[in-house]
């Protein structure tokens, strides 16, 4: 549903079935027995966010309450925006085109740093105040998850609080304890200081930040009672954990438009520069049982044509071998696609790929991410070059003609070799292609490849390191180019500057709130996007509030300064991913979790226990 | 294998989604079904739906239809009680039968048009241009040509497209009931004419809410 006085605009807005709600499996609830409201926020447009894994899952959970109406929301494009501030019509939920800024909850997921200016635009634009303590009634609770709630600290300012690791048993506790709150009419205060002894629920505003006089931070004290450290929630059983078996299905076409259902959370490989790969440990597999019918009842209730099943490295699942079988059993049958993302060279089978090839070819997709074996080494990447080779070599065989390939530039002790080796690696995969003596007569090979900017990010072995400045990505780029001889190389690369920002506030303290805000309101919104990025006013902004990006991003932290986050506990320790830099700098590998443990601690959120250990 | 034709409607939020996500969600709503439809030859099997006259975003339907293959045994009967529990808000099945006629037959389909002004003043007065100019018998508007590179338009005398054309006012609203040209061979958007008259009077249409309720073979008969 959208507000009536929205009716005659929808026309002149592009897509405006962002706008309108109504699709298969939203629920549309009685308010009469549902009085806690809960507007899930997306900050970014409608076909990103409905594609989003976490918030299906935290909708129907939410849903599934009785006493609970869920709704989701997302950034309204420009178009739409410059419509709803002309008209005064405020950010409405899509299922009941009310305005959130009446709900319970307004929660954001976090997904990527430059979304920040989203949130702030959306709080605008549901005519609430943006910082936090402008907000005085008890109600909204603005709240935070997801990746960035990491390292927070640059919204610091705009939340209420902010949720840490896995969302489905805290924030159901949350609701529970406002629910409570409402009904003893609390202050805001009296909820925020109950809220924070809940395990995960990190509320900013009882933290006091102290800086050194050269701007490093000197300490984080918690104050009014507020623990020490915050430590993330864990899901401990993934089989008895709830889990969707419907999905909203868009009318619109949206980025990922299949049913999705989850392999495993957490991952065993280490590779040193991937934050997903420490922050989500330690490891926990869902049955095959549970995995498979699920898939059944999501296809049943939507109508996709295609699964996906998600984790980090999908190859690592353990018991992929009862699985697939299963889950080809009737897929094939049905006409539904399986697709197998996140698949690792040096363990995906032969078998694997004629099963798959039973249904449906899709894009294939390498990520060596570094050019040479030595820097692969370096982020323990733990893949070889003749892994690579024979990987594509497969591929050709099999008849693709087209791969994709994923690289960083600017990785830690990258020198011009491993820039170079990049192109060389390509070179080779061309040349695999036309070795191939079945290859399909006529036609020649597609490798795009992609260089994106490495972005040290906080829980990982590099986050005590330089990223390196747009400028020296930009000769990087320019280097690696003239590497590229061949016109079957396409290469395509990231816009240096959204990653120098998103560097600078992964390991934000919380004085970038100014910055982000000030941003905002000199018109930075969608900085994702190419074409709506503005990096002159983000300058400015940072001018304007004093602070230097580059104290942030492009500079060695030495091991022993206290973070921005170590007030937070994400389970693996200090201790770990020093080891892991180390090793990274002397060019060691380490074995990935099931060959041996490398002792990083995140299992004693799971009771002790990590399934790579048994 | 038979064919069969799926007659249903369009209307409220659903005339905000297009043509293309229009097909989409019959597909899967044939999906969730699980109707014994023929599916397309080829990399990418798909249940064959082909849909009569695709209807513009924005434009609810009254009685749209589309086409489909069954490769097992079905009623039309059943065919519709199995779709009809399926459909998302907005989109409902009127009736299933037996292909009749082909869609080239289409010539023409009827709209109504409720197009909301801002004062009763400004309805009446478009209300007479509208007349006028239908009277007249010439009403010029741009058209994007369809041969030819890019942006090229042609123009195209409106009223030459209009079959039956009957209007009134009611306080803000001018009430439009019309039969245009429709199918392959000539087709007149109904956005079109309102937009033409729109700027033949000079007065502007706050909001419009178009309905196509029928097509029509060239004898004026509904096409089955």
């Amino acid at each position: 549903m959208f507000p009536k006085s929205l009716e005659r605009f929808l026309l002149k807005v592009q897509k405006p079935g962002r706008y309108t709600g109504g699709e298969l499996n939203s629920v549309i609830k009685d308010p009469k027995n549902a009085d806690m409201r809960f507007a899930f926020c997306f900050p970014d447009v409608y076909e990103i966010g409905m594609s989003h894994l976490g918030m299906k899952i935290l909708y129907s959970l939410l849903n599934s309450r009785e006493d609970t109406r869920c709704e989701r929301v997302f950034a309204p494009w420009t178009d739409m925006e410059e419509v709803m501030r002309r008209e005064d019509i405020p950010l409405y939920g899509l299922e009941s085109g009310e305005p959130i800024k009446d709900f319970d909850f307004i929660g954001f997921t976090l997904q990527y740093e430059l979304c920040y200016t989203n949130v702030l635009n959306m709080l605008d634009l549901a005519s609430l105040p943006v910082k936090a303590g402008q907000r005085t009634g008890l109600t909204p609770i603005v709240m935070g998850g997801g990746p960035c709630a990491c390292n927070p600290e640059p919204l610091a300012e705009f939340f209420d609080l902010f949720v840490l690791g896995e969302g489905e048993e805290v924030n159901v506790q949350l609701l529970e304890l406002l629910k409570t709150h409402k009904k003893m009419n609390s202050s805001k205060k009296e909820f925020l200081l109950a809220a924070c002894k809940i395990p995960g629920v990190y509320v900013p505003s009882l933290y006091r930040a102290e800086y050194h006089q050269d701007g490093r931070l000197s300490a984080i004290k918690a104050a009014e009672g507020a623990p020490e450290t915050v430590k993330k929630r864990t899901i401990s059983d993934l089989d008895t954990v709830f889990a969707p078996e419907k999905f909203v299905v868009p009318f619109l076409e949206i980025v990922h438009d299949r049913a999705v259902a989850e392999l495993f959370r957490g991952c065993i490989r280490g590779c040193r520069f991937c934050q997903a790969g420490f922050i989500y440990r330690p490891i926990r597999e869902r049955s095959p049982e549970v995995v498979n019918s699920q898939c059944k009842a999501l296809c049943e209730n939507t109508g996709y044509d295609e699964v996906s099943l998600c984790s980090l490295s999908t190859s690592d699942y353990t018991r992929l071998e009862e699985l697939l079988p299963a889950l080809l059993d009737w897929t094939v049958k049905d006409g539904i696609n399986v697709a197998l993302p996140s698949l690792r060279l040096d363990n995906f089978s032969k078998e694997l790929g004629e099963q798959l090839l039973a249904v449906r070819r899709s894009g294939l997709t390498f990520a060596p991410e570094a050019g040479t074996q030595r820097l692969r080494d370096v982020i323990n990447k733990n893949i070889t070059e003749e892994e690579i080779l024979s990987g594509a070599r497969e591929a050709f065989r099999g008849g693709w003609t087209a791969v994709k390939l994923y690289f960083m530039l600017g990785l830690p002790t990258e020198t011009s070799e491993d820039v170079e080796g990049i192109a060389r690696l390509a070179q080779k995969i061309v040349d695999e292609f036309y070795s191939n003596p079945e290859k399909p007569r006529g036609k020649g090979v597609n490798v795009s490849l992609s260089a994106s900017g490495f972005v040290p990010k906080p829980f990982t072995p590099f986050q005590w390191e330089a990223q390196n400045t747009p400028e020296e990505f930009k000769e990087k780029q320019i280097y690696l180019k003239e590497k590229i001889t061949t016109r079957k190389v396409s290469p395509s690369f990231h816009n240096p500057h959204m990653s120098f920002l998103e560097g600078v506030f992964a390991r934000g303290d919380r004085r970038l709130s100014a910055v982000v805000e000030t941003a905002w309101r000199d018109g930075c919104t969608f900085d994702s996007w190419d074409d709506r990025f503005k990096y002159d006013i983000w300058r400015e902004a940072f001018k304007k509030c004093g602070l230097a990006p580059e104290f942030y991003s492009s500079r060695v932290r030495d091991v022993s300064e206290l973070l921005p986050w170590d007030h937070l506990d994400y389970g693996i320790t200090k201790a770990f991913l020093k080891r892991e830099r180390e090793k990274a700098h002397r060019g060691e590998t380490t074995a990935h979790c099931r060959e041996s443990c490398a002792g990083c601690g995140a299992e004693k959120l799971n009771g002790g226990y990590c399934h790579a250990r048994g | 294998m038979q064919e069969v034709r799926v007659f249903f409607s369009k209307t409220g939020n659903v005339k905000y989604i297009s043509h293309l996500d229009l097909y989409r969600s019959m597909l899967r709503a044939v999906k969730r079904a699980r109707l014994p439809v023929w599916y397309t030859q080829g990399f990418n099997p798909q249940p064959y739906i082909a849909f009569t006259l695709p209807l513009s975003l924005g434009i609810e339907g009254e009685n749209e239809s589309m086409d489909m293959r069954l490769e097992g045994e079905m009623s039309c009967e059943e065919l519709k009680a199995a779709l009809s529990k399926v459909m998302p808000e907005g989109l409902r099945i009127i009736n299933v039968s037996p292909v009749k006629d082909a869609a080239k037959t289409i010539r023409y389909a009827s709209y109504r048009l409720e197009l909301e002004f801002l004062s009763a003043a400004d309805a009446k007065a478009f209300y007479e241009t509208a007349l006028e100019v239908i009277e007249k018998g010439e009403l010029i508007a741009e058209k994007p040509a369809k041969k030819g590179k890019g942006k090229t338009l042609k123009e195209v005398n409106i009223v030459e497209h209009v079959q039956r054309f009957e209007a009134k006012t009611d306080n803000n609203y001018v009430l439009i009931d019309a039969t245009l040209s429709a199918g392959s061979t000539a087709n007149l958007n109904p956005f079109l004419l309102s937009e033409a008259l729109e700027k033949q009077s000079g007065i502007e249409i706050a909001a419009a809410c178009i309905i196509r309720k029928q097509l029509f073979k060239a004898d004026l008969s509904p096409f089955e």
